[in-house]
């Protein structure tokens, strides 16, 4: 990345000029999140884009490592905690004493690269990594598969059940985020699945 | 008092049976699944057997497996700690007949209390109030309409062999009756294996108020006092305390009374739980009847010192009860937080995983019953409960400030826990003033848990990309970590004690 302001290290960060536009991928608990900084001037607090969205963020006191910061984003405060930031593998982040694994992209693979190396098994994926696809249906908690309740070419309605899944005694249905054809079906019946790896693709229909 | 014992559970419960069995110098034999080959209570027992595959119904519920570890590793007797096999009539049967103490009732007396009808029937023959509703399993609407223009709506109907909130649905009037019943009986029959319903006259907002009691083999029964389990989420309690701020002298005599007829009655033996709801009035009725040790017996034993387990091992060895009534009595107050590894932001979703970093709390009053350990993973085979956090103090706001204290303090980090949840009721100003009842969560705590996911995710990004955008700048604000070549950074420690004082 470059570096592209001429700010003293002692300036607030709020009055920072940010004069590169970077755009990242974020993937948070298995979800991608498009953050763009885009241009802030002296006067002004940071501009971010977050999923399209743009809202002023203000460090309150110090932003630091391992310690509890608090951020202004539109007016709301929040409670941050970052142990670590990493680019290779998931880290942890904190936002009012909720926990979320965070990954950076660029995580922008095609969906035959997924297929690849997400292929049906009962084993364990390393990553989550997921494809930059409205349609990917993600297992919201870790667990396993119990029944699978669609085949590939069903015709889904937002709303449909798509498949059971069993953590803790607990089943937790999941429901088809839109309607669409089932393109794929990644995962099997019994099949062990980590929070935020991909279950199944829908394809839209237009 | 016997030499060996068998428990045939795991995680925290197990782990404070053993402790119990240390402590009165018998050997403690820990059964164990494959998944749990990493956990606490393997170590801590003396002996320790693998009895299957990580599927309950192939290891912790398989009675002939249990059994069979018990002869090969020559336990007298089988403590079967709460949930698993604890409330099977057939396992304690077994137990029985190959002549092993099963540390319970007598499987007899425990189908007494088996199924929900059986009890009420029971109970009212006994004059024990039971809430008003149906004394038989219903067969078909009618019947159902039936019984509601007797009682009035609203009514619940209830799976006969039910429990944990499952197979119920409230119905508010006859056009709801159909399609009620249809969910009742299907998630019935799925879930327990009968679907055999039956309907109670719910009661609007009512306290759960429980007795512990404790009764031996030579017809001595005690009580322990009250505990309040008014607070909980689809009827799984998550915080309970002894005594019940609503509870006075005169009803707390005429409750214990009542429970103490009821074991009577149908011979009951060891430690058991009788259940019931306080409606506005003050007036109770008989819920159910928990015929083993439950989760929440720790606030019990901080208000009475009573050791609830090292008593049910006198009363299976045929010692009896060391104490009297009279000996009784309950000192200050006492809370209990479930830590479950849910997710209270998202519809309570299990979020098993690794815990990374661990640290309980201390100070005076405060118990830990955990399995927890930093580097456990937790199955996601078994309960979500991870931790019982309880603490005593003289008097309700003590122990309320020293729980706040608690969970400020206790660190675990890697996985979600209902720890947040605990906060927010805790600083509940109808909490604090002990104006408490059942549906409390669903009124009070709604807007908490209906945070927006997405937002906290959003903010998640944005700070991952704040931290790298300060990173690269080499600013001086935020500079990447250094990690010390063995142990915990010292930026962790920094965190970790900015958290320990919020």
């Amino acid at each position: 990345m470059e570096d592209g302001s001429k700010a003293s290290p002692d300036e607030p960060l709020n009055r920072l000029m940010v004069k590169k536009l970077k755009e990242y991928n974020i993937l948070v608990d298995g979800r991608i999140h498009r953050v763009k900084l885009t241009r802030g001037d002296k006067e002004s607090p940071l501009l971010v884009e977050v999923d399209e969205k743009t809202c002023d963020v203000r460090v309150l006191g110090e932003f630091n490592y391992g310690r509890p910061a608090s951020i202004k984003v539109s007016g709301k405060t929040y409670r941050i905690e970052l142990e670590e930031t990493n680019r290779n593998k998931p880290f942890q982040v904190k936002v009012n004493g909720r926990l979320y694994r965070v990954e950076y992209g660029p995580s922008r693979r095609t969906r035959q690269e997924i297929l690849e190396t997400t292929l049906p098994t009962t084993s364990r994926r390393p990553t989550s990594k997921l494809i930059e696809d409205k349609g990917v249906v993600t297992a919201l908690m870790p667990g396993r598969v119990v029944t699978l309740k669609v085949d590939v070419g069903d015709a889904v309605n937002d709303g449909d059940a798509l498949c059971v899944l069993e953590a803790m005694k607990m089943e937790n249905e999941i429901v088809a985020p839109t309607a669409g054809i089932i393109k794929e079906v990644i995962v099997t019946e019994g099949a062990s699945v980590s929070r935020g790896d991909p279950l199944l693709i829908i394809e839209e229909q237009v | 008092m016997f030499d060996k014992i068998l428990i045939a559970n795991r995680g925290e419960i197990a782990i404070r049976v053993i402790r119990a069995c240390k402590e009165l110098g018998i050997k403690s034999v820990a059964v164990y699944s494959e998944a749990d080959r990493q956990s606490l209570h393997v170590r801590y027992a003396d002996e320790h057997y693998c009895i299957g595959p990580a599927k309950p119904a192939e290891s912790y519920l398989d009675i002939n497996k249990i059994v069979e570890a018990a002869k090969k590793s020559g336990s007298e007797a089988i403590h079967p700690g709460y949930g698993f096999l604890a409330e099977t009539p057939a396992f304690a049967a077994e137990c029985e007949s190959n002549r092993i103490e099963f540390i319970g009732p007598p499987s007899k007396a425990m189908r007494k209390m088996g199924s929900k009808i059986t009890a009420r029937k029971n109970m009212a023959n006994a004059d024990i109030p039971v809430i008003p509703g149906s004394m038989h399993a219903l067969k078909d609407e009618g019947e159902v309409a039936e019984v509601a223009e007797t009682i009035g709506y609203p009514i619940l109907i209830k799976a006969v062999y039910g429990g944990g909130g499952k197979g119920m649905r409230i119905i508010n009037n006859d056009a709801e009756i159909e399609k009620a019943m249809e969910l009742a009986q299907s998630e019935a029959q799925s879930s327990f294996g009968s679907s055999e319903v039956y309907v109670e006259k719910l009661l609007t907002s009512p306290r759960h108020i429980e007795l512990q009691i404790l009764a031996d083999r030579k017809g001595n029964i005690i009580n322990l006092g009250e505990r309040e389990c008014s607070i909980q989420r689809r009827y799984q309690k998550l915080i309970e305390e002894t005594p019940s701020p609503m509870m006075t002298k005169k009803l707390r005599e005429a409750v214990a009374e009542k429970a103490m007829e009821g074991v009577s009655a149908i011979n009951y033996e060891n430690a058991g739980t009788m259940e019931f709801l306080i409606d506005a009035e003050a007036n109770f009725h008989f819920l159910e009847m928990n015929t083993r040790l439950q989760v929440e017996h720790i606030i019990t034993e901080l208000v009475t010192g009573v050791d609830i387990v090292k008593e049910q091992m006198r009363i299976a060895s045929g010692e009896g009860l060391s104490y009297r009534q009279d000996d009784i009595s309950m000192k200050g107050h006492a809370l209990n937080c479930r830590i479950n590894s849910e997710d209270p932001y998202s519809d309570f979703v299990p979020c098993p995983g690794t815990v990374t970093e661990y640290h309980p709390p201390g100070g005076p009053g405060v118990r830990v019953d955990s399995a927890l350990y930093a580097g456990y993973t937790i199955p996601i085979f078994y309960d979500s409960l991870v931790a019982k956090l309880a603490v005593w103090g003289t008097n309700r706001d003590e122990t309320i400030s020293r729980m706040k204290n608690a969970l400020n303090e206790y660190v675990v980090e890697g996985i979600r826990t209902t720890m947040p949840l605990h906060k927010a009721i805790l600083n509940d100003e109808r909490f604090r003033r002990g104006k408490i009842h059942t549906n409390f969560i669903q009124e009070r705590m709604s807007s908490l848990m209906a945070e927006d996911e997405f937002e906290g995710e959003k903010i998640a990004a944005l700070s991952a990309v704040l931290a790298a955008y300060l990173s690269d700048r080499q600013e001086g604000l935020a500079l990447v970590p250094q990690r010390s070549a063995k142990g915990v950074s010292a930026w962790k420690m920094a965190a970790r004690r900015a958290l320990m004082n919020p």
